[in-house]
């Protein structure tokens, strides 16, 4: 059985937990304020509020219904736009209002809940990020200034929210209902894991849910994306180990990363859209073997290695450049998932690069994308390279012999014209819907030279390079 | 000016089709396509889905009483293709079930042989083998031919516009429900709530005052659920009349990406003539319109082209020429603009050729030919009130 609190109701289902959040509120649920554009994730009609319970601190985040299977919310509180509404209007949506930010009003609700999302979590609000928590809803009629122009009255209402008190602060400021207040102890009665034996490992839903929706209805899943034991990022000395089920926004906001990582926040504005990574997860990503999936990218950038659980027990770990075999084959059995990844902290004089080009800045995929890890001694000896590469063969591609190439020598602009020559060699991009072969070589050689000149602009110039 | 609507549409009150609560016993619809732009249809293969549970009937043209036709503008457009299939997505019929899942599963059981004939996707190809859907149209004011003599700059080109997806975030949908004596009400997500009217009138052999349609808001539309909403909304009112029982529709999004017409993609040929202090002199166009596999409103939107072929600009010597070329995609339909930015791109385009080819701003020829009071159009209108100036002169 599936508990999770819809608004302010307590619910328990037995329907299949393979169904999609979305048509539980709409047509079981007979919410119908939550609304359907395209099912695949990209036009936000469908936001709703996910919010679960983190010790005592319930977190709230957007999340597209319409790619969420039902069991995925099993102890959480999903709040639809109904569940947002006050007396008279709340100030989100006054918002929308004053600002004319709806027209045919399709697309609004999915707004509105966005950007609540954003009321509910910001810390110190601006109208930048108050517009960002709606990269993921797409409104065909308004034009987006009115829109942005909902998000900076917002921003201001919302200087001055009390962190420490800010559901108390948020109800009382008229932002949500006051039943969000006895939220926190209503969900801490639900029982905590869903019990489920099923057959395919599913993270978010934010891939197997594009296509197979019909189908997944009744197969055996395996929800991973609610197991405890999957939470979560980990640090042990020397290395970091990213719990199977840790989303892309909890990869991109930990705050340790965060300062390890120079421009971490700046990459996760180039995945997905904020709703995306609140429920995409990171083995999801690798174990999707797409081959230019964003993390899996980064991952091998940093050489990272995964752990295959079986029946939850850790049975082997492999090289994240090793779990690749051919387009979409793993070298995994049917009966292992993903249940950790982990890759060595970098030392404290590593350098680490990530480039993304797609047909469109955001909310694409890439047609080419490739990371880069450095470490350089005296005289600028590199004694330690990785280098990834998506978009250029049937899977995602660690560059061994580029990097086996490098090590050892002086970094210099001679060097990176020749290492070209082999990473030219390793790739066989073809032609697509992504652009041609021609064109990803011409990626693959420019981003290479980006990782360097970004990372050593006094020491490699683009003039020297081209 | 505040949007009257805007308090429920931001609390999420606002009844869209798909939000009409159903009533008891609704039955879903799905329409069914062959993977082929162009082809001889053959036999239909449907006792794999009929044999499903759930599944209650499939409609295809022979169960229309009335006219297999929902042309608008020009009797040209079956509901559901008989003998040939004309663009990748035409419905050939729907199947109806108990639920929208099964429809779709029941979809992917039905086979249907067809012989493939060649496609036409390029409006010349079509214009250059006479397949129109209505007879050219053409402007004319001063005489062109002449006027080359005259011009110290002759400059000549080619364009290609491409269309453009509507996405109306609410997809196409309708929800048919019988009521007494044989009348139907119709809620439908559409731009042209008469042409759903008649067009049912026609397709089910019953009187217009029978029908009822109920639209009370549309979650986008932009031209695109003009008359393309009306197909749709026929079919759940054919198998609502059918099955009596209510019968729902409304497109998944890849359904109606691939099934619906868009704005026109257009080429054309331009030849521009200006004087040595850049006054266009002449101006000489003709347009291929990529209508598709039938007229919709291609007609109309053909005709503002040609009104709008000369931009904000007064030229004296016009000969604007357009075809509407029958070719084999989505029939496509009205967008916002309704042909008139094909027309305006194709001259502006030219004004950027010469500009580029004289190495001067575009703007200094937009400037020194905008329209004023008194100038004429070359379909004879007189400009009247003219504010081109002015509103140039404002944002300079
Ligand atoms: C609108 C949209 C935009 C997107 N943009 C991007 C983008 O910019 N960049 C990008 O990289 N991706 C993008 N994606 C793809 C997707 O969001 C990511 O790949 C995400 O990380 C997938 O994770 P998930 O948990 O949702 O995967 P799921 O859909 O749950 O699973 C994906 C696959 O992995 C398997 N799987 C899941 N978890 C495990 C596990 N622990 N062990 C073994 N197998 C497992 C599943 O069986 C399935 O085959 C986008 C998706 C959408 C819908
Ligand atoms: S319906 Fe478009 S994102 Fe879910
Ligand atoms: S108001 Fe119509 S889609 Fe946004």
């Amino acid at each position: 059985m599936i508990e999770f609190i819809l608004n302010n109701e307590t619910i328990r289902t037995e329907l299949s937990p393979g169904m999609t959040l979305l048509d539980f509120v709409r047509y079981e649920a007979n919410l119908r304020g939550t609304k359907i554009g395209c099912r695949e994730g990209d036009c936000g009609a469908c936001t709703v509020l996910l919010g679960k319970l983190n010790d005592q601190r319930i977190e709230y985040s957007s999340a597209t219904s319409c790619l969420t299977p039902l069991a995925n919310v099993h102890g959480m509180h999903v709040v639809s736009i109904e569940g947002l509404n006050t007396e008279g209007l709340n100030v989100v949506q006054q918002a929308f209002v004053d600002s004319s930010g709806t027209q045919c009003g399709f697309c609004t609700p999915g707004f509105v809940t966005s950007l609540c999302a954003y009321a509910l979590n910001c810390e110190k609000a601006n109208v930048s990020e108050a517009v960002g928590s709606m990269d993921g809803n797409i409104c065909r009629c308004t034009g987006y200034k009115s829109i942005e122009r909902a998000a900076a009255l917002v921003t201001e209402k919302l200087q001055g929210k009390d962190q420490n008190q800010s559901l108390n602060w948020l109800t009382n400021h008229n932002f949500i209902p006051s039943y969000f207040e006895d939220i926190p102890e209503k969900l801490s009665q639900l029982p905590a894991s869903l019990v489920n034996k099923g057959h395919t490992a599913i993270g978010g839903g934010t891939d197997l849910f594009v296509h197979h929706q019909d189908e997944l209805q009744e197969s055996s899943l395996n929800f991973l994306f609610r197991k405890k034991e999957l939470f979560g990022i980990e640090f042990s000395e020397t290395e970091c180990i990213v719990n199977a089920s840790t989303t892309a926004t909890e990869f991109f906001e930990n705050s340790r990363l965060v300062s390890i990582f120079p421009g971490w926040h700046s990459v996760m504005k180039l995945v997905s859209s904020t709703p995306i990574r609140n429920i995409g997860t990171v083995a999801g990503n690798l174990a999707n073997a797409s081959p230019i999936g964003d993390l899996t990218i980064i991952l091998l950038g940093l050489n990272a290695k995964v752990v295959l659980s079986v029946n939850d027990f850790p049975f082997r770990t492999v090289k994240l450049s090793d779990l690749y075999l051919g387009y979409k084959k793993l070298n995994k059995k049917e009966s292992e998932i993903i249940s950790q990844i982990k890759f060595d902290l970098p030392e404290k004089d590593a350098l680490f690069h990530f480039e993304k080009v797609c047909k469109r800045k955001y909310l694409d995929i890439a047609s080419v994308n490739t990371a880069l890890q450095i470490r350089l001694k005296d005289e600028n000896i590199i004694i330690e390279i990785h280098c990834s590469i998506g978009g250029v063969g049937p899977i995602p591609m660690y560059l061994k012999k580029t990097a086996e190439f490098m090590k050892g020598k002086k970094l210099s602009p001679a060097l990176i014209k020749e290492s070209v020559e082999i990473l030219q060699a390793e790739i066989s991009p073809i032609s697509d819907a992504r652009g041609s072969a021609d064109y990803k070589r011409l990626l693959a050689r420019q981003l290479y030279f980006s990782h360097f000149h970004t990372m050593f602009p006094d020491m490699i110039k683009l003039e020297d390079l081209l | 000016m505040i949007n009257i609507d805007a308090h429920n549409h931001v609390s999420g009150k606002s009844i869209y089709l798909d939000d009409i609560i159903e009533w008891k016993g609704t039955l879903y619809a799905l329409p069914f396509d062959v993977p082929v732009a162009h082809a001889k249809l053959g036999q239909i293969h449907m006792s794999g889905a009929l044999s499903m549970a759930g599944v209650i009937a499939i409609f295809t043209a022979k169960d229309i009483p009335g006219k297999n036709q929902i042309g608008g503008i020009i009797a040209d457009e079956p509901l559901f293709a008989e003998g040939e299939i004309h663009f990748w997505g035409q419905p050939i019929g729907i199947i109806v079930a108990t639920s929208e899942r099964i429809c779709r599963l029941a979809r992917e059981q039905i086979k249907i042989d067809f012989t493939a004939l060649p496609v036409i996707t390029d409006p010349r190809e079509a214009q250059a083998k006479n397949m129109l859907i209505c007879p050219p149209r053409n402007f004319q004011m001063g005489d062109v031919n002449s006027a080359w003599d005259d011009c110290e700059f002759v400059f000549e080109g080619e364009v290609n516009i491409n269309g453009q997806e509507h996405l109306y975030i609410e997809t196409q949908g309708a929800y048919a429900r019988m009521k007494e004596d044989g009348s139907i009400l119709i809620a439908s997500s559409t731009q042209g709530p008469t042409a759903v009217q008649r067009t049912i009138s026609n397709v089910l052999d019953i009187p217009m005052h029978k029908i009822e349609v109920d639209t009370v808001r549309l979650g986008g539309g932009f031209g695109g659920k003009e008359d393309q909403a009306t197909g749709w909304a026929v079919m759940v009112a054919l198998a609502a009349q059918k099955l009596q029982k209510p019968v729902k529709m409304v497109l998944h999004r890849m359904d109606d990406m691939r099934m619906t017409g868009k704005r026109h993609p257009y080429s054309a040929d331009f030849k521009i003539g200006l004087s040595s202090d850049l006054k266009i002199i002449a101006y000489e166009a003709t347009f291929y319109q990529n209508a598709g596999a039938a007229a919709d409103l291609s007609p109309a939107v053909l005709e503002r082209t040609l009104f709008h072929a000369t931009n904000a600009y007064f030229v004296q010597n016009v000969h604007v020429t357009a075809f509407s070329c029958k070719t084999n995609l989505p029939p496509n339909t009205a967008f916002r603009g309704f042909g008139g930015p094909q027309g305006k791109f194709v001259i502006e385009a030219a004004i950027t050729k010469v500009a580029e080819s004289l190495g001067i701003p575009a703007s200094d020829i937009q400037k020194r030919n905008l329209l004023q009071d008194g100038d004429e159009f070359s379909y004879g209108q007189i400009v009247d009130q003219c504010e081109a100036q002015n509103a140039w002169n404002s944002c300079e």
